[in-house]
């Protein structure tokens, strides 16, 4: 008894000066954990009965009888259970599944009878009073077989509960990568200053008493992870500067952030979970600081997540994204992270806030709002007809959804993203956001190179500035701060590729032609995309599913194309539009080039000089009129990597075009080795600048619109400018318009197209084939137009002068002449040429056939949609004179000889 | 010839029924488990270490693989009788499958519905049901009439008409569902706090009803009103702190007041008869005393979850034996609600071993 009073005494005095400092204080009596029966209030003084319920006295009642039917066991106590062979599991998930030390006198209460269970939210994610429209139930109105997601087991998926019994040692840190790391000693400390902050109970050598303590609880005594680690069931808060007025679920540190975290952790403003988990990139990040998440969170969904009124987003911290005991179906303990039927649904727990304002869990406004400061819905955008399939039901599969990430970078096994079972593919959030790094700037290593701009909410389109070299646009696909830290995949071996063109189109890729890009950038000031091994390009994001390192490319006759058919998802566009089947290889095409960033002699696409280079070995004379040789390969032109638009004299054996073809008496502007590859400036700039091209030299117009008329040659793009929502380009001034959604989440326009929503699709007059028309009207071209201004007066065109009566021309779609998927492509300037398709064109097998007529315009998928044009010579840019186009059909024009 | 225990008549009648759906040739859906590849003869049995015999394991449930899968087929006897005892072995983690299993009944079917409070349902194991839809195992996710979801439903008994009756603790009533899991009604909601052990009498319509942290048990007709409210919080003779399971049997209410680490037993009058169990680190002793139930020959069966046991008593609550425990003798992982068959099979939910545990009485005393 004396030892108990003592005991009573001491535990009074250590209350008496905590109450006097404020603080975290073991004073059990006024928690809920006081369970004694005869607690009328703080004011028991039968400290004993309020600790029996999980410290059982010493020697208490001694030979108590024993069973009477199992005598060998007569006065026998009870012992813990443990065993060595609960931990043998790999290094990659060290979690058990018997709870062990303290966890089981928490979790013997803690069973839903006595106290709350672990699971502690109400199923969905509805805010209220829980009920929930049943759909997709079985005939008998049964839930749907669950997610693989949830186990029982607290551990391996890190589903449901926050794993314990679990090591945290050096090994598993270090697996992980974004845990701190414990020393590699018996005490798997973490220091704290001077301070211990993580370390195993009871250890010799310790600094001091652990803040959070491992249980040795592992195969030979090592320290775990246990409910006990990060709750102390005696605690009680006393200064509400600390819990801001709500409960503190018994932890031992922060439950809220009190203050913008600063990389090293701090436990006076940190929240607890920074203690152990070191997310890269957090301290820098959008959800994190006080002047990008500085929303705060609506009356009845923070009373429902326990939260105070109006609490800022940036101090919920991680609980606005994920909940420790968490509903059945979200992995990763992702809050609301499940849909109704109890899959998971990474999207539900972005869209608590990047949804409309009257749906979100905080204020915020109705429009995604200003360049700057802005919750972006999200929600609204994947509502649309054309979306990518984020939600479960949205894709191909019939049971669970795919997407399962493996490390701290989120990085899916290829087979995941297809390989060649197209019910994985798949677009999560986390697939192209990483939302422990997304930072607010115009560029993903935020200001590290002098170029940030972090009022700038995503990307700017056409900005000129470099890290390296002169303000030409060469970076204008550098990715922006919302895809810091995401992984994509980006060509392997560059050099090799290009040395290796073929014949085929696209060129044939496979999974080995790939590197994977990847990690949080940090304060890396490198943001050429060969030289980083981060994500530093928008279009790595994208090929990362949109190539061979994930799908299956196949040969269709001469043709490289993937195994996706059009259609079969919800939001899917339909099969069979513009004649399309399967999807074209989009990286292959724009792969399919020999060329750099920036555009290096020798090796970027471009026009010959004809000093001898041509094709033929012969020299023609290039009277340029005005033309000259461009700068952008150091004034001395670019080698083409040329395919031949075919031969048409029959005494021509060399399967090229060449003087011998032109008809005599023509000028020798027609120089005939003048085709190259195009592409649009998504990985690489073209290389053909204005003096290249013959556009008006230096000043006057050109027929490009803003922001693409400065860097004509340098500059590069994105592939959200021309994907992502309608709607979402500045028609007036060009460019993104960044206070609307960017990036390709939904569009109502087909290929998820950002067609103008003032300029639909399919504006004009059917042609005879019935195919609907990208753009037809002469100063309305649809999407085209958003960029491109071919109508523009003379010299501005790279026609010579006009293309002249451009009354006629008024009504003709971009297609006619155009290939129908302008990614890359073998002719210069996506010009078709129907007197020579070749196996490009599906069920052709010779390499250069005429197909159809003047008359008679093709829709052969995948490029051909109505197209007519015939070319018989190519001729240099701004050199173009109706000849090339074919003579006769040209002559006979309505208005005028073509001239 | 050993009496033909658990399941019984189960197959006999099965094979009649599948006669008439002419499906007698085809997959039998009897609820079958690992248990049943090994012989009688090689089971385990307690007490262990050689004292006579009184218990006998029977089955094991998991979840859909007991109405789909066949046992006998893929598992020799001792591969099973080597691996039965480690959880998982037969769990599937992409099938439906207990998640933490609470409440458990059995009817004279030979169904089995558990409350899983991990998935927030009741699983039922019917094996007619299964032969006639090829194996399925619904869950019954629904409680009230108007589609509110079960959160935490803990207990079960069967109403007077063979309906179901559910606590839930978070909704704070008891659901009525029907024998196609259609809910019909609730009632309590208002008076019930946080309600979790229920049984019935049968003899005179009434339901009790263990309102944890009420501290009280509260009766109600078969109707659904409440009849009567008795205890209250405290340490004495008919006061409770934190009630949980009940059971009622020979016209007796046994209560488990488990932070008085005691059991308590009433009349049907609500007398108080009497209280055995303490707190303890010693064999019979409590620490966290969960689920109850009570056999043909009075024997009182209490789980004590942080111990992993089950504690066998006699009507005098005098201790019998433990079942289960720490290191070699362990069986269960947090067991939680027990149920006694009119044919004296116990079943027991191993919580966090995600399963049923079925035991055979082999009688005597």
């Amino acid at each position: 008894m004396k030892k108990t009073l003592a005991l009573a005494v001491t535990a009074t005095l250590v209350l008496l000066s905590a109450w006097a400092q404020g603080a975290r204080v073991s004073d059990i009596a006024r928690t809920k954990h006081n369970l004694s029966a005869n607690s009328g209030g703080v004011e028991s003084t039968e400290t004993t009965e309020i600790c029996v319920f999980c410290h059982t006295p010493h020697g208490a009642n001694a030979g108590s009888g024993g069973p009477l039917w199992n005598r060998p066991l007569s006065g026998q106590t009870y012992t813990m259970y443990s065993s060595s062979s609960l931990d043998a599991a790999s290094l990659a998930g060290k979690s058990l599944g018997t709870p062990e030390g303290s966890s089981k006198l928490c979790l013997s209460c803690h069973d839903g009878t006595i106290a709350i269970g672990t699971v502690s939210n109400e199923p969905g994610q509805d805010v209220g009073d829980g009920t929930i429209a049943m759909t997709g139930t079985e005939t008998d109105g049964s839930m749907p077989l669950g997610t693989d997601g949830y186990t029982r087991r607290l551990g391996t998926d890190l589903t449901n509960d926050h794993p314990i019994s679990i090591n945290l040692d050096l090994d598993v840190a270090q697996s992980d990568g974004e845990l701190r790391e414990p020393s590699n000693d018996a005490k798997q400390e973490i220091l704290d200053g001077g301070q211990t902050l993580v370390g195993v109970r009871g250890a010799d050598g310790l600094a001091s008493k652990p803040k959070l303590p491992l249980e040795p609880t592992g195969s030979g005594n090592a320290g775990q992870v246990q409910c006990a680690s990060c709750h102390d069931p005696h605690i009680t808060e006393t200064d509400s500067s600390k819990h801001l007025g709500e409960s503190i679920k018994f932890l031992r540190l922060n439950r809220f952030q009190l203050a913008e975290p600063t990389g090293t952790y701090s436990q006076e403003n940190d929240i607890i979970c920074l203690a152990c988990h070191d997310k890269d990139g957090w301290e820098t990040s959008a959800h994190a600081l006080q002047n990008v998440a500085g929303e705060t969170y609506k009356t009845t969904p923070a009373a429902t997540r326990e939260f105070p009124d109006g609490l800022p987003v940036y101090k919920a911290a991680c609980l606005n994204c994920h909940d420790t005991h968490t509903e059945s179906g979200a992995p990763r303990l992702m809050r609301a992270g499940a849909d109704t039927s109890g899959k998971a649904a990474v999207e539900e727990t972005c869209y608590q806030c990047h949804t409309t304002s009257a749906n979100a869990v905080v204020n915020k406004s109705e429009t995604s709002g200003s360049p700057t400061n802005a919750v972006p819905n999200i929600e609204t955008e994947f509502g649309k007809s054309v979306r990518m399939p984020i939600t479960t039901d949205d894709q191909r599969t019939t049971g669970n959804p795919a997407h399962d990430i493996h490390n701290a970078d989120f990085v899916e096994d290829p087979a995941n993203l297809n390989g060649g079972n197209n019910a994985n593919r798949h677009a999560e959030c986390t697939d192209c956001h990483n939302p422990h790094r997304v930072m607010r700037n115009v560029r993903f290593n935020g200001n590290a190179d002098g170029l940030g701009d972090d009022t700038l909410r995503t990307h700017e389109t056409g900005r000129d500035e470099t890290s390296a070299g002169p303000a030409d646009g060469r970076e204008g696909n550098v990715a922006s701060g919302v895809l810091r830290g995401a992984w994509g995949v980006d060509l392997l071996n560059p050099s090799f590729f290009r040395t290796s063109l073929g014949v085929n189109w696209p060129e044939q890729m496979t999974a080995a032609d790939f590197e994977i890009k990847s990690g949080d950038p940090g304060n890396s000031d490198l943001s050429q995309a060969e030289l980083n091994d981060n994500l530093t390009r928008e279009y790595q994001l994208c090929f990362k599913c949109h190539s061979s390192y994930s799908q299956n490319d196949r040969l269709s006759g001469g043709r490289s194309e993937t195994d996706i058919p059009l259609g079969g998802h919800g939001g899917a566009t339909a099969a069979n539009t513009n004649g399309l089947d399967y999807y074209t290889n989009v990286a292959a095409e724009f792969l399919s080039v020999n060329a750099t960033n920036p555009p290096t002699s020798g090796t970027d696409q471009g026009e010959v000089l004809n000093t001898g280079g041509g094709a033929d070995g012969n020299t023609e004379a290039f009277d340029s009129g005005g033309n000259s040789a461009g700068n952008l390969c150091g004034g001395g032109g670019c080698e083409p990597v040329a395919s031949g638009p075919g031969n048409t004299n029959a005494n021509d054996t060399s399967g090229f075009k060449d003087s011998r073809d032109i008809p005599p008496g023509s000028s020798p502007l027609f120089d005939p080795d003048i085709n190259h590859r195009s592409w649009h400036p998504v990985v690489f700039p073209t290389g053909r600048d204005r003096a290249r091209r013959g556009i008006n030299s230096g000043t006057g117009p050109v027929n490009f619109r803003a922001p693409f008329a400065d860097n004509i040659g340098a500059q590069t793009m994105y592939c959200s400018d021309c994907h992502g929502a309608e709607g979402s380009w500045d028609t007036t001034n060009g460019g993104a318009d960044r206070s609307t959604v960017q990036g390709p989440h939904g569009s109502n326009t087909k290929f998820l197209l950002k067609t103008d929503s003032t300029n639909p699709w399919n504006p004009g007059p059917p042609s005879s084939a019935g195919i609907t028309r990208l753009g037809s009207t002469r100063n309305n071209l649809g999407l085209c137009g958003n960029c491109h201004q071919p109508e523009v007066d003379n010299n501005g065109s790279g026609f010579y002068g006009n293309h002249i009566p451009d009354g006629n021309m008024g009504t003709e779609a971009c297609m006619n002449c155009h290939i129908a998927i302008p990614h890359g492509w073998k002719n210069k300037a996506f010009l078709v040429n129907m007197r020579c398709v070749g196996p490009e064109a599906a069920g052709i097998t010779q390499t250069c056939t005429s197909q159809g007529s003047w008359d008679n315009g093709q829709t052969i998928e995948p490029y051909y949609v109505d197209a007519y044009l015939r070319i018989s010579l190519w001729a240099p840019a701004g050199s173009w004179y109706y000849e090339a186009c074919g003579g006769d059909a040209m002559k006979n024009c309505a208005s005028g000889d073509g001239y | 010839m050993m009496k033909n225990r658990g399941i019984g008549l189960g197959p006999v009648l099965l094979c009649l029924l599948s006669l008439l759906l002419g499906a007698c040739a085809g997959p039998n859906y009897s609820l079958q488990n690992p248990v049943d590849a090994i012989p009688l003869d090689e089971r385990p049995t307690w007490p262990r270490g050689g004292e006579t015999a009184r218990y006998r394991l029977a089955g094991l449930y998991y979840g859909e693989q007991n109405l789909n899968a066949s046992f006998e087929d893929d598992a020799s006897a001792a591969f099973t009788k080597a691996l039965y005892w480690v959880a998982g072995v037969f769990q599937d983690n992409t099938s439906r499958q207990l998640q933490s299993p609470q409440g458990v009944l059995s009817d004279e079917l030979g169904a089995l519905y558990v409350a899983d409070v991990g998935w927030g349902g009741i699983f039922v194991f019917d094996p007619l049901y299964a032969a006639s839809t090829g194996g399925a195992l619904p869950i019954w996710t629904r409680a009230t009439p108007d589609g509110e979801r079960f959160i935490t439903p803990v207990a079960l008994v069967k109403a007077s008409n063979g309906d179901l009756l559910v606590t839930d603790a978070d909704l704070g009533l008891v659901a009525r569902l029907d024998r196609e899991g259609q809910p019909k009604g609730t009632f309590g909601k208002g008076v019930l706090n946080r309600p979790t052990g229920i049984a019935r009498d049968p003899a005179r319509g009434r339901i009790y009803v263990a309102d944890t942290q009420d501290h009280d048990i509260k009766v109600f007709s078969d109707k659904g009103e409440l009849l009567d409210t008795f205890g209250q919080r405290g340490v004495g003779a008919g006061e409770f702190n934190f009630p949980i399971h009940l059971a009622f049997a020979r016209n007796r209410l046994h209560v488990v007041d488990s932070m008085n680490a005691r059991i308590q037993v009433f009349d049907t009058e609500g007398e108080h008869l009497l209280s055995f169990g303490k707190r303890g680190r010693y064999l019979g002793d409590f620490t966290r005393p969960k689920g109850i139930a009570v056999d043909s020959q009075g024997h009182v069966y209490v789980s004590d979850s942080f111990v992993d046991s089950v504690l066998v008593f006699d009507a005098e609550g005098r201790f019998l034996l433990p079942i289960g425990g720490s290191g070699a003798r362990a069986v269960f992982q947090l067991p939680a609600g027990i149920f006694v068959d009119d044919r004296d099979r116990v079943f027991i939910s191993d919580l966090d071993n995600g399963r049923v545990v079925a035991l055979d009485y082999l009688g005597g005393s």
